[in-house]
């Protein structure tokens, strides 16, 4: 007989010490150079924005844990990142009822109901976003929200212009300047360089699955050209879309958040893959300039299906599973 | 005489806030999403609603031994139907404006499965009495639950109570736009289903606890 009870379950199986607040602490120090890219170009109103959405955001963190009588929560820093997410997709005159009721849609609808961290079925800043987006689509047109604002480059918002001008407008943007952050948008988005390279610093020390991001980005790639391949003068080109809009925040940030994104690596794949495919069809086909928020929760929705593609545990039979 | 009282009264609290209908049962979720646009209309609904459930159920239940149990469901919908057909010519003659904005989900009372839920699972089972109580309790859990989505739906929606503004000139001022999406059907969907969490985590109602 044998002496040792093995417990047979699936993944993940290994831990390395790590703490939540040391991974939030570093996934907010990987956002950092996007966020303060935006505070510079926007000035102090996108500094106010970010500020107020990581302050309420674990405000209301505190009063829901105090309301529900449960061991207080902020210190590991989940709600901070929300906030920091939340902000970084807002643009920078946001009014700032609209942030406070954003981040109590974030925090108490999106993550404390479904039980705290770890427990949400969805992105929490994705869930207070589009709350938003729905119910006060004004503030979210970066047209208007900027046109106080001057800059030394085209101050068109990239989406909207090829969503309304057809794809020739993106002659107006070089890739160079959309991914040096030279184009309108939200705070935390503008900046592609500092999204890539706090992403690959958050693959890099394995806080995120490069498998995620990278299948998110060649979804993105090869729609986007089979679109472009067909009509040209319709649809953009892949790289106008892999830099403009929300596209990097959601690979390396939004898509690869922990407890709504697959564990097993072949369903991190076909998540991420799907996530870049849903983008441009909501960008080219659908109604919104920008379908990164509702095409990612969709995805998250998805999630638990897709998450059934796992290896089979051993010693379990088909019949006894 | 006072067991009969606290009788009623279990029946009543039951109906109203314990198995409320809405929140706890998950029923009528359809026309809760349809007519809760404005808290005028819901307060109608839920009486229409009230009446057509209790009197199904008190005639239902004073049938009840009559009543042979494979043609059931076709004597109970002529019941409820009759009902129904009498409260929409009602509000027709009375309320005409409020029965034009409720259009056809006061028809559709037929088909709440409220009416019919009470009529099979109480009124077959129980005394007159004690139905038409139950009945009265279930169309209030409904109404409770109507008039709370609508309230929040109609101000957060459009800044108004019962059709009356009452967001103040100095906050529209300030800046304050009414939440778009409380209008659209999906904003019903998610007060609901906050309601229903709130209602079933309130201490001493949960059904999880134990």
């Amino acid at each position: 007989m044998n002496k040792y009870k093995l417990t047979v379950s699936h993944a993940p199986f290994w831990h390395d010490g790590d703490s939540l607040f040391q991974m939030n602490m570093n996934i907010l120090l990987a956002a950092l150079p996007a966020a303060i890219f935006g505070i510079f170009q926007f000035g102090a109103s996108a500094f106010g924005v970010l500020a107020l959405s990581v302050g309420s955001a674990m405000f209301w963190e505190l009063v829901m844990n105090m309301v529900s009588k449960k061991p207080l929560s902020i210190g590991d820093l989940d709600a901070a990142v929300i906030g920091l997410m939340f902000g970084m997709m807002l643009p920078p005159i946001t009014p700032w009822w609209v942030v406070i009721t954003g981040t109590f849609v974030a925090v108490i609808v999106g993550k404390m109901i479904f039980g705290g961290i770890g427990a949400n079925p969805f992105n929490p800043a994705l869930i207070g976003m589009a709350i938003l987006m729905l119910s006060w689509k004004a503030f979210f047109d970066f047209d208007t929200s900027l046109v106080d604002f001057v800059f030394d480059f085209t101050e068109l918002a990239p989406l909207a212009a090829i969503k309304f001008q057809g794809a020739g407008a993106a002659e107006m943007f070089s890739v160079g300047d959309l991914f040096m952050g030279k184009e309108v948008g939200a705070i935390g988005s503008v900046f592609g360089l500092g999204l890539v390279l706090g992403g690959i610093y958050l693959i890099l020390r394995g806080y995120i699955r490069w498998e995620i991001s990278l299948s998110f980005i060649v979804g993105i790639i090869v729609t986007a050209f089979i679109f472009n391949m067909v009509n040209s003068e319709n649809y953009a080109g892949p790289l106008f879309h892999l830099f403009s809009g929300y596209t990097l925040l959601g690979a390396f940030f939004l898509m690869t958040e922990n407890s709504s994104s697959p564990v097993n690596t072949i369903p991190m794949f076909i998540y991420g893959f799907l996530g870049g495919l849903m983008i441009i069809l909501m960008r080219n086909i659908g109604s919104y300039a920008d379908g990164t928020v509702l095409a990612i929760l969709l995805l998250n929705l998805v999630n638990p299906l897709i998450d059934n593609i796992r290896p089979k545990a051993l010693g379990k039979g088909e019949n006894n599973a | 005489m006072l067991a009969e009282k606290d009788h009623f009264k279990e029946i009543l609290i039951k109906g109203i806030w314990k198995e409320n209908p809405v929140a706890y049962q998950v029923l009528g979720i359809c026309s809760a999403l349809a007519v809760t646009v404005k808290m005028s209309t819901a307060i109608v609904m839920g009486i229409a609603l009230t009446i057509v459930t209790a009197f199904s159920s008190l005639i239902i239940s004073s049938m009840r031994k009559h009543i042979p149990s494979n043609i059931r469901i076709i004597v109970e919908l002529a019941v409820i139907a009759s009902l129904v057909i009498v409260t929409d010519q009602i509000l027709k003659a009375f309320l005409y404006d409020i029965s034009k904005q409720l259009s056809i989900f006061v028809g559709l009372i037929i088909t709440n499965c409220i009416v019919l839920g009470r009529a099979e699972s109480f009124a077959l089972a129980n005394p007159p009495a004690d139905s038409f109580v139950d009945g009265v309790a279930n169309g209030i859990g409904y109404s409770l639950i109507l008039v709370c989505v609508a309230f929040i739906r109609e101000l957060l929606g459009s800044g108004k109570i019962l059709g009356f503004n009452v967001i103040p000139g100095f906050l529209v001022d300030m800046g304050y736009q009414n939440m778009g999406l409380m209008v659209l059907a999906p904003g019903a969907f998610f007060i609901i289903g906050l309601l229903v969490w709130l209602k079933n985590n309130l201490p001493g109602v949960s059904h999880e606890e134990n």
